[in-house]
């Protein structure tokens, strides 16, 4: 077996990656009915691949940098130049197969079709390098998915993908010639001497090792001081000296003082950062103002919280630093940091709430395609699910704690189906966005939230 | 044993995790003031018995009772009597030293803050740089003196030598040794590093896929196993040797070198005398120990 066959099978032997083909496969038929329910010339419409070429360009140089960042990896024999092959070996592949949605483009000779038909395949090509391009560049290219999000918009905005297809179609020459240049100048960069001695032992983090908690927890030591300069002379001393006094003032060796103790080391960070925090409000209150009294800002405002509460929900469970703290008492410290996150949580939200009445007055009426946004007052009531979510997504979090990534994908669902049946039944369900209502089911979900930590609390291991 | 110098004791103590049996039927006594040498392979149930020690698993059946408390239900009076530092030296990494050190130390009112200056000092950790930041080495150092800094009577390492270079390792052992010199404190050590672990601990508790197969005082230890040089005095040496109990044998025509257990010098020596050899009768190293005591 060569060693790109052993390579190329890691693509199906690595579980990790099948969640990203099952969503890849959600962009791959959103473009192709894009393009092919009404085909069009000149719309853009066609080019829904080439694009995506570059996050699988970046998939196919994660997967060879999660190796060549493995010290092994260095005195691999023949490995070096496996890189260069693996990479332009799943390129032509995928962006082959990609590049046969442009037979289906209407009005073109077929002569000129077959030529188009390379200039895809090399304008698919030059995006896919580009994206392994960058993995390779960049210490954190996870970062750059949002910044993705954003050019897309933009780019939108711009009609590029109009005059991205009006090149390929127009100048398939001048396209394959782009397309042939871009691989050879990336084989002779994947392939150079030292790509192998300046990846070896990087520190860095790969799509499948995001939820690798041990590797996550490992790579703020490896990354020297760096991360932790930036935060300063954090904790402020007020914010150390309000806690620590209070854990003084509480009774010695008493369930109080370790529920401080465990109310400092989860929120000192965010209090001292409160100048952020308020300035994150300012920005919540004009996103979610805009967004208006669609129920999708139940969704933005929840998400925050879920990924709060998720951070949040274990600290003081699992702390593996022993203190004079036993299974009673985390217990008790567990549900005092919760409460304290909801109790910061709904500050946080009456503080958006309030400053949304007189930005009311004073944002004006967007326009952005077509579409008219008016600013809302930001009624409190769409706040009542996060009361909700908060102990649910806490919940499934401690639950499973040692599997994160279906932790993720529960939540993720579970998001999703709330939404979606807040969509379709937004008539019925009005009725029910009341206080009692909302009261009734937060209660529940935080009885739910109690059972659980009691019962991890004093039934489970609680090895970190 | 009356209870009052027992400090943890446990009795039939399983604990399985899905598939693999990590405990099985563990009997173990703990008597205040031992030093004592948890050894074991990686994976025979070292770390996982300590965290029972401590509370952190609960047995899925037997008992384990720590300073006379179920472990399970340890409270804060009997936690603080007890100091823990483990394998990955899992601290709070966006603190500072100092402020992880001040944070700490409020949760114990016996707080020895001389100690405290003492060991930053000799162990030279930067109190202003972030735990995240630190070096492997200076964050178990850094482990060390947060669980020893309150003085507990039950002192739980596991592991706690692992990262440490050679220097910092000395130090870590100076160090244990003048915390032994209190008769009242317990310290409970894994480690895989025998050499080590063969200078402080009076007594050895080997661990063998999830089973203790050897609980002993290291002396006994010592007086179970030995090894024997035999020198011929006449001619080549007899084949086979007449010795009872031989573990280990590796010999040539003059010279011979056993590992026997359970065989006192005189009758060791009495069996030379038959053969006509000079018997040079030697303690094991506790690497050696172990080594045959797991095989």
């Amino acid at each position: 077996m060569s060693v790109l066959t052993v390579n190329l099978k890691q693509l199906y032997q690595r579980r990790g990656l099948w969640l990203g083909y099952l969503m890849f496969a959600v962009f791959v038929w959103v473009s192709l009915i894009v393009a092919l329910d009404e085909p069009r010339a000149g719309t853009g419409t066609f080019i829904g691949l080439i694009l995506l070429a570059f996050l699988v360009g970046m998939a196919a140089a994660v997967v060879q940098m999660e190796i060549l960042t493995k010290p092994m990896a260095f005195c691999l024999p023949q490995h070096r130049r496996t890189v260069g092959r693996f990479i332009l070996t799943v390129g032509v592949v995928a962006n082959a197969a990609g590049a046969t949605l442009f037979l289906f483009y209407p009005g073109l000779p077929f002569v000129w079709q077959l030529l188009v038909l390379g200039s895809a395949f090399a304008a698919g090509l030059v995006f896919y390098l580009a994206g392994a391009w960058w993995v390779f560049l960049v210490r954190e290219p996870m970062a750059l998915v949002g910044f993705l999000i954003a050019i897309f918009f933009f780019g939108r905005q711009l009609g590029l993908h109009v005059r991205l297809e009006r090149i390929v179609v127009l100048h398939p020459l001048a396209g394959m010639t782009v397309g042939v240049l871009t691989a050879l100048a990336m084989w002779l960069y994947l392939t150079r001497a030292d790509l192998a001695r300046r990846n070896c032992l990087r520190p860095w983090i790969g799509f499948a090792e995001v939820f690798d908690r041990d590797k996550l927890r490992r790579s703020p030591q490896a990354r020297s001081a760096a991360p932790w300069t930036r935060l300063k002379d954090h904790p402020r001393p007020w914010v150390q000296k309000l806690f620590l006094g209070g854990m003084t003032k509480c009774r010695p060796l008493s369930a109080a003082r370790c529920a401080c103790g465990a109310v400092y080391s989860s929120f000192a960070l965010v209090l001292s950062q409160w100048t952020n925090v308020l300035f994150l409000v300012v920005v919540m209150t004009v996103f979610l103002g805009y967004l208006g009294r669609h129920l999708m800002v139940i969704l933005f405002a929840s998400l925050p919280i879920v990924a709060g509460a998720m951070g949040l929900s274990h600290g003081a469970l699992y702390s593996s630093l022993l203190t004079a703290g036993g299974r009673r008492e985390r217990f008790c410290a567990t549900l005092t940091v919760a409460a304290t996150g909801a109790v910061l949580v709904t500050v946080f939200m009456a503080l958006v709430a309030a400053l949304s009445v007189p930005l009311s007055h004073l944002l004006p009426e967007l326009h952005i395609y077509g579409q008219r946004l008016t600013y809302h007052v930001i009624n409190a009531r769409v706040f009542y699910g996060s009361w909700v979510v908060l102990p649910i997504a806490a919940t499934i979090h401690l639950v499973f704690y040692r599997r994160p990534l279906l932790s993720m994908i529960l939540l993720m669902a579970l998001m999703y189906a709330v939404v979606l049946t807040a969509e379709l039944l937004s008539h019925d369900l009005r009725p029910l966005a009341n206080a009692p209502a909302a009261g009734t089911l937060a209660t529940f979900c935080w009885l739910t939230f109690i059972l659980v930590v009691s019962r991890i609390a004093n039934r489970r291991p609680l090895v970190k | 044993m009356s209870d009052e110098t027992i400090m943890v004791r446990i009795r039939g103590l399983s604990k399985r995790f899905g598939r693999i049996q990590a405990l099985d039927g563990v009997d173990l006594d703990i008597e205040r003031g031992r030093i004592i040498g948890l050894l074991g392979a990686n994976g025979a149930g070292k770390s996982t018995l300590l965290r029972h020690v401590i509370g952190l698993y609960l047995p899925d059946s037997g008992s384990c009772t720590t300073l006379g408390c179920d472990a399970g239900r340890l409270a804060p009076a009997e936690l603080a009597r007890i100091g823990y530092v483990h394998q990955e030296g899992e601290l709070i990494d966006w603190m500072t030293a100092a402020q992880l050190i001040r944070y700490v130390s409020v949760y114990y009112p016996n707080w020895n803050k001389e100690l405290e200056q003492r060991l930053v000092g000799e162990y030279e950790i930067s109190l202003k740089a972030r735990v995240g930041s630190l070096s492997p080495g200076q964050r178990q150092r850094l482990a060390i003196l947060i669980a020893i800094c309150f003085e507990p009577e039950l002192l739980i390492l596991d592991e706690p030598a692992a990262a440490l270079d050679p220097l910092a390792r000395a130090q870590f052992l100076d160090l244990l040794l003048q915390l032994i010199q209190d008769q009242k404190r317990t310290i409970v050590i894994s480690s895989h590093i025998l050499s080590d672990v063969e200078k402080v601990i009076d007594h050895a508790v080997i661990m063998k896929a999830g089973k203790i197969i050897a609980d002993a005082s290291f002396d006994a230890l010592r007086e179970k196993y030995s090894r024997v040089r035999l020198t011929s005095l006449a001619g080549p040496l007899p084949e086979p040797l007449d010795f009872a109990n031989v573990l280990e044998c590796r010999r040539n025509q003059s010279e011979a070198t056993l590992t026997v257990h359970d065989l006192p010098p005189e009758l060791i020596e009495a069996a030379a005398a038959r053969i006509h050899c000079q018997a040079d009768v030697q303690p094991l190293p506790l690497e050696d120990i172990y080594r045959v005591a797991v095989r």
